[in-house]
Parts: C-alpha cells; structure tokens; sequence
C-alpha cells in the first residue's frame, strides 16, 4: 500500500540508521534470550555428561549415539538400533497431531462464529474464550485430571444421565493426554483462525452461492481455501508447543504415555539426569520442526508464485 | 414490447424490504421481459442494491412476491434459482484463476469436463480474455477483472443476469467502451440483464428500458426518451438530466395543449398536462436544451439578462435572469459562427416552441 513511499525512505542513509537504533534493542533481546539458550543446547549436546547433573567440557557423540543405538547395559555390545526415544518421538507426534486436529475441529467453528458476530460483539466473544488462559497451565491440566478420573463430575454426569452403565476409564490413556493437549493450546488455533476469517470477504460466499454451489461447498472450495494461511499458521501454533509438552502427559497421561517433552524434562531434573542427551533430544526437535516449517515456506511461496 | 405471460422475465409484484425499522424498499412492482436490457437507476442508497438481492435470493422479501418466468421464488436459496450476479467489487475468488474462476458455476451445475472445457474457453473469448487465462485475479487490471466476473457469471447459461454497478471501478474511457461492449453482449446471449447504476448517461445509453428509483420506490419505468421527455415528477426530471422548474398557473386550453401562466404572466404552452380544472398550480419541466436564445427580442416575447455563460466545448449553458424574477438555464449548441454567442450582460430574447414545456404529474 505504501509501498513507493516505502522505497524512498529506505533510500535515505539517514532513515537507515534511525531504524537500525531503534530496532537494536528487539535484536538484542532476541539474541540474548532466544539464539544464546539455543546455541548453548547445541554445545551440551557435544559434551560429556556429569553423573550428579552438569556436564564435563569435553566433546563427545555420546548423546546422539545414545539416541539411535543400544549398545547393551555396559556399552561393549554390537550396536542395535535402540527404538525407545524413537517411539517416544512417533507417540508424540501423533498425539500432538490429535490434538491440532481437535483444536481444529473445535476451533474453527468458534473463529467462524466470532468473526460473523455483530463486530460490536467479536471482542466479547474472544475474550470469554480467553479467560480460562489467564489461569495458570499447571492448574488447568490438574482441574482436568479432576474432572476426568474414573469417579470425577464427568463420569457422574454420564452415568446419571444413563448414558455410560461404567464408568469410563479416561485418566491415564491417549486420549486424556490428547484432551490435555488440546485445552491446553485451543486459543492458539481460534485466534489465528478468527483473524484470517474476519477478513475474509462475505461477498465470495455469496457469489458461490449465485453459482450454484450449497452450504458445503462454499465451506470446502471457497472458505477454507481463502482462509488457509490462518488455519496453517493455527495448526503450528497448535502442534509445535504440543510437542514439546509434558504437563499434559505427566498429569493425563501416566507412565507408560511418556512424550518427548517429559523425556528432555526428565534429563535436567534432580541428580538423575542426563545433561547432553536431554540437550541432543531437545537438538533433534528443533530440528525435525525447522525442517518441518523450511517445507512449508516453500510449498507456500511455490503456490503464491503458481 | 411483449406482454405475453410466458416471456415476462421477471415480475416484481409489491415487494417491500425492511431492515428492522428502516425500509429499504416499499411496494415496488416492475414486469421485465424476456430479452430486455433493464436497468434500474437511482442515487447511492435508493435501494438498487437490495432489490438485486432479492431477486438472486441473499435477502428475503418482507412482503410482495418476485416471479421467475411465472414461477414464485420464495424460499428458493440462491444456488436454486436460474440468475447469476455481477458483483459490485467483482468478487472473483482469489485462490482460482482465470479460467478456475469461469468454470466454478459449470462445475457446481454438474457438467462433464469436455463441455465445461468449451464453454470456458467460448467465454474467455466472448470477454477478450483467452491470453489471461492463468493468471490470478490479482494479477489482473481493474477492466480484466471486470470481464472475468461477467464471463464467470455468464458461463452456466442464467435466464437472467444481475449486474450491481459492474462499471463503477473502471475510469472514464473504459467505462464507455465497456458500455458498447455490454450492450452487445446481451443482444448477442439473449439473457435478460437487469443492470443496476447511479449514473444517467450509463442507462440512457445502454437500456431498453429504466426503472428510476428513489427513497426505496420505483418513480417511473419507461424506455429513455419516455423518461427523459415524459418525467412523472419533480424527481425523475431532475435526476435524468437538466432540469428548470417553474410554477405554474392552468390559464385555459389551445390546439390540446394547456395554456399556463408563468409567474410573471407569460403564458406557455405545455405537453403531457393531466386533465386539471381552470386556476390550478402546476409545476411545469423546461429542459435547457429545448430554450431558445435570440439576439433582437420580439414584443410579447419572454425577454431576460444573461448573468452566466459557461463554454462547455460542445454546448454553451447561460443562465438568464428574466424579467419578473425567476432565472433559467439554458443550453445552446456552439455552431461554427461567433454570431449565435452570448456574453454576460446580454439581452437575449427566449423562444420556447409549444408542447417543449412539459406539466409534472405532481
Ligand atoms: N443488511 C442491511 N441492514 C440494514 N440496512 C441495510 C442493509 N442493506 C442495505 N441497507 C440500507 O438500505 C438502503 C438501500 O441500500 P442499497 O440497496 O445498498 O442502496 P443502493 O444500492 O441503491 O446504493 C441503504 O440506506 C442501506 O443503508
Ligand atoms: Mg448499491
């Protein structure tokens, strides 16, 4: 829009150097306390561990090995692909992508209701999905567990009403940690989603409409096209901090529904962790979700430009 | 023009809008015929807008009924009934291109793809768009859009085509080499257009026939020169064109035509008069064109002062005090000769021919 003005100011060396000032401090804040803790991760990776916690400022592979092989309890047998922190990886990428997809399924029809609201209303409605935010995470994910457990209000519900003869064993399974996950992260779908609706023309619906096309149609081949980039940039909101989570598997899920976020957790917590392998864990996921979003950017610059 | 049940396009009979209190449109009855170029012209907030959607079915009626080639449309959602729309702002969906965007319609109709391939490719060209057809809508002009949204609506074959101030967004030129354009391309279809604008030239030049609208009721439908020549009222004359408006006084009758007197005791003669007893005020319609001004006033001759000339290239339009009060405008052609020109302060002699002079209905 005011792109040509734009270009002249970039062009004056004066204007350059005001902006380079003022945007030193986020450029230092950043670094300080975004690229310096990441940078410090990677170096962990590399040494070699302490036994109390810690690490000895020696370089090892040690982490990564232990990530892929097993070697046997003492280290001295031929390696074997060592699948426990694989599958650990898969489970929680699974249950991430559960919950994104919950998030989705819930959270786009409430972004749609709020943006199609009278728009002296829309903010009353984001705020009241907002609310329960305010409360601290940890306290949610109990109140959930609560609320969930084999004699909790939910299961008293169900079997008042007669729906259920048993209560539903919830607590502890997938679908508890997926439930978790989902609460946990719905506003980060719903706010994206609501932004890219709002924008969106009516007049698109109506004009697929005039041609012939009913109410699904219009949802499936003129909305959700038009509307994407808020339903992407939703999903990875979503399914990158679902990831990484681990009050939501800790409280829900129990032992045996152990996700990557507990595994790095576990590695920095108390005497018994293990310093550069939690750092090459926490490596690894950064990784695969760069690689995961750098495929992204492009397919979306590829479309753009098509 | 048609009277035939059968070809009656579209028939609007007493329909009124409301938008809670506010009416947005009252009682409003039109009978469009088949093939017909109709156009429904009004000031931004007339209603123009909101009759068009009642018609392509995104609003309901409040009252009154709507008629599809006989047949009643209440309670059919849009994408049942046979018209398709040209939107104001084009509403081409930004995710499809070009040729994505014509066969939408085609698709949504159900059509085999060798088929929807062909008409696609025939309204592309029916809308000088064939070399666009990949590109996006955003990487098209202002006037390509608004021929890829004609093609887009034209494409599944609508008995009836709505068109909401499609020229609107273009400048000038394009504007009036898109008015021949439209034109052709109903006689061409043969699809019933109902055309909506705000500008009076756009529907002199294009319609078979006009519904001048105001305040959410239709004044008067006509053919143009029904319109411009025969305005019903106040609104209507001054709306088409230029208007002077005189209050009048019925002095008698001659050659049939009602003798009125002006205030200032002229006396003209006036076409289109309602019967009316003796004594009665009118207000009577005299189109600057259709004064005259000469040099040498005759006696018993309207006579005034020019107090403003404004060269207009094709025309010069004065505005001439005349003696008694009142003050007209008036329009005269610029011939080659400097003679037939006035400047301020002039006398000028003015010449209205009998039946030039038309009585407004109320
Ligand atoms: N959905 C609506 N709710 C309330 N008022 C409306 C609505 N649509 C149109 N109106 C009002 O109805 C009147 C006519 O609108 P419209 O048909 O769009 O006029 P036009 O197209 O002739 O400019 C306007 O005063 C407008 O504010
Ligand atoms: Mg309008």
């Amino acid at each position: 829009m005011t792109g040509a003005g734009n270009d002249r100011l970039n062009r004056s060396g004066a204007f350059r150097s005001v902006r380079t000032a003022l945007l030193l401090p986020s450029w230092l804040v950043i670094g300080v306390f975004l690229l310096v803790p990441v940078f410090l991760m990677l170096v962990f990776s590399f040494l070699t561990k302490e036994f109390r916690g810690g690490v000895i400022w020696e370089f090892s592979l040690a982490a990564y090995d232990q990530f892929i092989f097993d070697r046997g309890l003492f280290g001295d047998e031929p390696p074997t692909i060592e699948w426990t922190y694989i599958t650990i990886f898969c489970r929680s990428i699974l249950q991430a992508a559960v919950a994104t997809v919950l998030c989705l399924i819930l959270g786009f029809p409430t972004a749609y209701f709020i943006a199609t609201r009278d728009s002296r209303h829309r903010m009353v409605w984001l705020f009241l999905v907002t609310v329960p935010y305010w409360v601290n995470l940890l306290i949610r994910t109990v109140s959930m567990k609560f609320l969930i457990r084999d004699n909790g209000p939910l299961n008293e519900l169900l079997l008042a009403l007669g729906a259920i003869s048993q209560p539903l064993t919830l607590i502890n399974t997938d679908f508890a940690v997926q439930l978790g996950l989902f609460y946990s992260y719905l506003p980060f779908m719903v706010l994206p989603v609501y932004a890219s609706v709002e924008r969106y023309d009516f007049s698109l619906s109506e004009a697929a409409a005039d041609l012939y096309a009913g109410r699904w149609t219009i949802l499936r081949r003129v909305v959700f096209p038009v509307v994407r980039p808020g339903i992407v940039a939703g999903c990875i909101l979503v399914f990158i901090p679902s990831l990484g989570a681990f009050l939501a598997p800790d409280l829900l899920g129990g032992a045996k529904n152990f996700m990557i976020g507990s595994l790095i957790e576990e590695q920095f917590k108390g005497n018994a962790g293990n310093w550069p392998f939690g750092a090459a864990v926490a490596m690894i996921l950064l990784s695969m979700v760069l690689i995961a979003l750098m495929i992204h950017a492009r397919q979306q610059s590829r479309t753009e430009v098509g | 023009m048609a009277t035939d049940k059968q070809s009656i396009a579209v028939e609007i009979r007493n329909v009124g809008k409301r938008f809670g209190d506010f009416v947005a449109l009252s009682s409003a009855s039109l009978s469009i015929p088949d093939n017909e170029f109709f156009t429904l012209l009004g000031p931004s907030g007339c209603g123009k807008t909101t009759l068009l959607r009642l018609i392509a079915g995104f609003e309901d009626v409040s009252e009154g009924q709507i008629l599809l080639y006989g047949q009643e449309l209440e309670g059919l959602p849009p994408h049942k009934r046979p018209v398709n729309t040209v939107f104001q702002h084009y509403a081409l969906f930004p995710h499809m291109t070009v040729s994505e965007n014509v066969a939408f319609g085609l698709r949504m109709k159900g059509f085999d793809k060798s088929r929807i391939n062909e008409t696609v490719q025939r309204m592309l060209g029916l809308v000088h768009l064939e070399k666009l057809a990949d590109r996006r809508p955003h990487q098209l002009s202002g006037g390509q859009q608004q021929r890829a949204a004609l093609a887009r609506a034209i494409a599944p074959g609508p008995k009836v085509l709505l068109l909401d101030e499609p020229l609107s967004a273009l400048d000038l030129k394009l504007r009036q080499a898109m008015r021949l354009e439209l034109k052709q391309l109903q006689k061409d279809t043969g699809i019933t257009f109902v055309f909506v604008t705000h500008d009076q030239e756009e529907a002199l030049a294009m319609s078979d026939r006009i519904a001048v609208m105001s305040d959410g009721t239709i004044q008067q439908t006509g053919d143009a020169r029904e319109i411009y020549d025969n305005p019903l009222n106040r609104f209507v004359a001054n709306f088409i064109g230029e208007a002077n408006f005189i209050d009048a006084e019925l002095a008698g009758k001659a050659d049939g035509l009602c003798q009125y007197r002006l205030p200032n005791g002229h006396i003209v003669s006036c076409g289109g008069a309602a019967p009316a007893p003796s004594g009665s005020k009118r207000v009577i319609l005299l189109r600057p064109e259709k004064i005259g001004l000469i040099a040498d006033p005759q006696a018993g001759g309207l006579e005034g002062v020019v107090s403003q000339a404004v060269y207009l290239g094709t025309d010069t339009q004065y505005r001439v005090k005349i003696d008694g009060g009142m003050s007209l405008l008036v329009r005269c052609q610029n011939f080659g000769s400097d003679m037939s020109r006035f400047r301020t302060g002039d006398r000028v002699g003015l010449r209205i021919e009998d039946g030039a002079a038309r009585v407004l209905a109320d």
